[in-house]
């Protein structure tokens, strides 16, 4: 069980997260939505250790959790110049020597002997996401993962996905495609204004816009200025 | 193109204001020294045509690691050169003034025809762009991927200083001066930060980090270096007070470039205003007084460079 414990982060006066609590179960899919702004990638840098939390802690298993128990995927994925795609992920330590870099090269359909820098952006994500597997960590932590991701390649992210979670991964995902999280995660928890405002499992997964959108008026104000 | 040039003379001027007030006055002191060592060709050790030679070979290098080489092809295709020429003829003209005034004023016409042949043949930009050569990570372990990246980017310029130093050093003590360029030339290995999960991989706080870097990246070094330095200790056994001390402070320098990117590190940045402190050590190689300040920076360096990235080992 991954836990978070009345978790507060401050940046300056703007307080991002406010004594948020928070259990995901092991070997589930988590799916984290919230507006722009509503804390979910501090909450990943302060799960990673990017972000120092002004009072609370993080729990894996009981114990305080360790960067060496987490694979992070950036929403911003950047690599160093000059290195070919294959010297990219090499940077990064396989926990098993059995890492079958070619099949992967071919299943994500990746030039892994280009330099980077000639990359789209769906095949730097493609890299960034290999790296990661790689590392081969109990918990997933994917920022974003689909954007800027082709169709066939979605498709194979959200299979990768459900294996991971048959493996015993614990994975968490933030997303603006609600669609996507619909078919990939076990619960979606919904961040508003640093606080876990809802959360949802898979049978009221369909109340998910009504609730975050009850109280919209973006129609009325629309059909005002048209 | 005057405004570029201007905009390029602002950018100096506010890296030189990052750097802050005493290195700008350290700067001071070392041109001034140089400058009348100049004007009375009072060198110990380097003739003023080796002097004009190293000159030339510092826009060769500068040169071929400039990163807007595209962008100004872009801005002026037809007037490229000519913004390259305008540019090293203005930013080099406090250095080359000297040979106004003493009788080595050949020493400008050398250094002109250079700059013309430099920036004419520009031959880095079309070598540079063969990026398929998969070889380096083989020689070099991927653990140094600045190394890897730097060489990939840098090896023509690299590679004609190094063979350049190489000849020199059978008839010429001067050619130990082509290590130092050689090893000014390895600070662009160093002005591109890597992302924050990256620099987390392996350590699990900012000193080891530092540290292990550190060890790794001479390693590295003296292995590049060490040939030529075994040359000199073989051909001029009995120099070893020159050579000893120069090895010491071109090893200082690389560790400086290496402290100076971890001092102000952030994750997926590139830093510009790194080149100031590297400008000044390299100035310092000249001036025998001045030698120790790189040795002094890399002890202020690394306490900061360990403290700004502590908050990168928080977990």
């Amino acid at each position: 069980m991954l836990n978070f414990k009345n978790l507060s982060i401050n940046f300056g006066s703007k307080n991002v997260l406010k004594n948020l609590n928070l259990a995901i179960q092991k070997g589930k899919v988590h799916g984290l939505i919230g507006l722009n702004g509503s804390g979910k990638t501090s909450l990943l840098n302060c799960l990673y250790g990017f972000v120092m939390p002004q009072s609370g802690e993080i729990f894996w298993n009981d114990l305080p959790i360790e960067r060496k128990d987490i694979s992070f995927l950036e929403t911003q994925t950047f690599f160093y110049p000059n290195l070919t795609g294959r010297e990219f992920l090499s940077i990064f330590p396989a926990k098993e020597s059995d890492f079958k870099v070619e099949a992967w090269k071919d299943l994500l359909v990746l030039p892994i002997d280009e330099m980077v820098e000639g990359y789209s952006t769906g095949m730097k994500k493609k890299l960034a996401l290999l790296c990661i597997l790689k590392l081969n960590r109990p918990i997933i932590v994917l920022d974003e993962p689909f954007n800027g991701l082709d169709m066939e390649t979605n498709h194979i992210l959200e299979k990768l996905i459900s294996i991971l979670k048959q493996k015993g991964k614990t994975i968490i995902i933030t997303s603006h495609i609600l669609g996507i999280l619909h078919n990939v995660c076990d619960e979606i928890h919904w961040l508003k204004d640093g606080k876990i405002e809802n959360s949802f499992t898979q049978n009221n997964f369909q109340n998910i816009d009504n609730q975050i959108f009850k109280d919209s008026k973006v129609e009325d104000v629309l059909l005002s200025l048209l | 193109m005057k405004n570029l040039i201007k905009i390029h003379c602002i950018i100096i001027y506010r890296e030189l204001a990052n750097s802050g007030w005493w290195a700008c006055l350290v700067g001071l002191i070392l041109y001034g020294v140089l400058f009348i060592k100049l004007i009375n060709s009072s060198f110990s050790f380097l003739f003023p045509s080796e002097y004009t030679f190293i000159f030339v070979s510092l826009v060769f290098a500068l040169h071929s690691i400039r990163k807007d080489k595209r962008t100004l092809f872009l801005i002026f295709p037809s007037k490229t050169k000519l913004f390259y020429l305008c540019e090293y003829f203005l930013f080099s003209f406090p250095f080359i003034l000297p040979f106004l005034i003493n009788k080595d004023f050949f020493g400008i016409l050398i250094f002109y025809f250079s700059c013309f042949v430099i920036v004419f043949l520009d031959f880095s930009l079309k070598l540079n762009n063969i990026k398929t050569n998969l070889w380096l990570s083989k020689v070099i372990p991927i653990s140094l991927f600045e190394w890897v990246g730097g060489m990939r980017k840098n090896q023509y310029s690299i590679i004609v200083l190094y063979l350049i130093c190489s000849v020199i050093s059978y008839w010429h003590f001067a050619g130990f001066i082509f290590l130092g360029l050689i090893t000014f030339c390895f600070s662009v290995f160093y002005v591109d930060c890597e992302s924050s999960i990256v620099l987390t991989l392996v350590q699990s706080n900012s000193r080891d980090f530092v540290q292990d870097k550190l060890k790794k990246h001479s390693l590295q070094y003296f292995k590049f270096a060490s040939p030529i330095i075994l040359v000199y200790v073989i051909q001029y056994p009995e120099k070893w007070i020159f050579y000893l001390p120069l090895t010491i402070v071109y090893y200082a320098n690389y560790i400086l470039y290496i402290l100076n990117k971890y001092k102000s590190f952030v994750p997926n940045q590139t830093f510009r205003a790194n080149f100031i402190y590297v400008g000044l050590t390299f100035l310092g190689i000249f001036i025998p007084f001045l030698f120790p300040i790189s040795i002094i920076l890399v002890f202020v360096f690394y306490p900061k460079a360990v403290e700004n990235l502590k908050p990168y080992f928080h977990a």
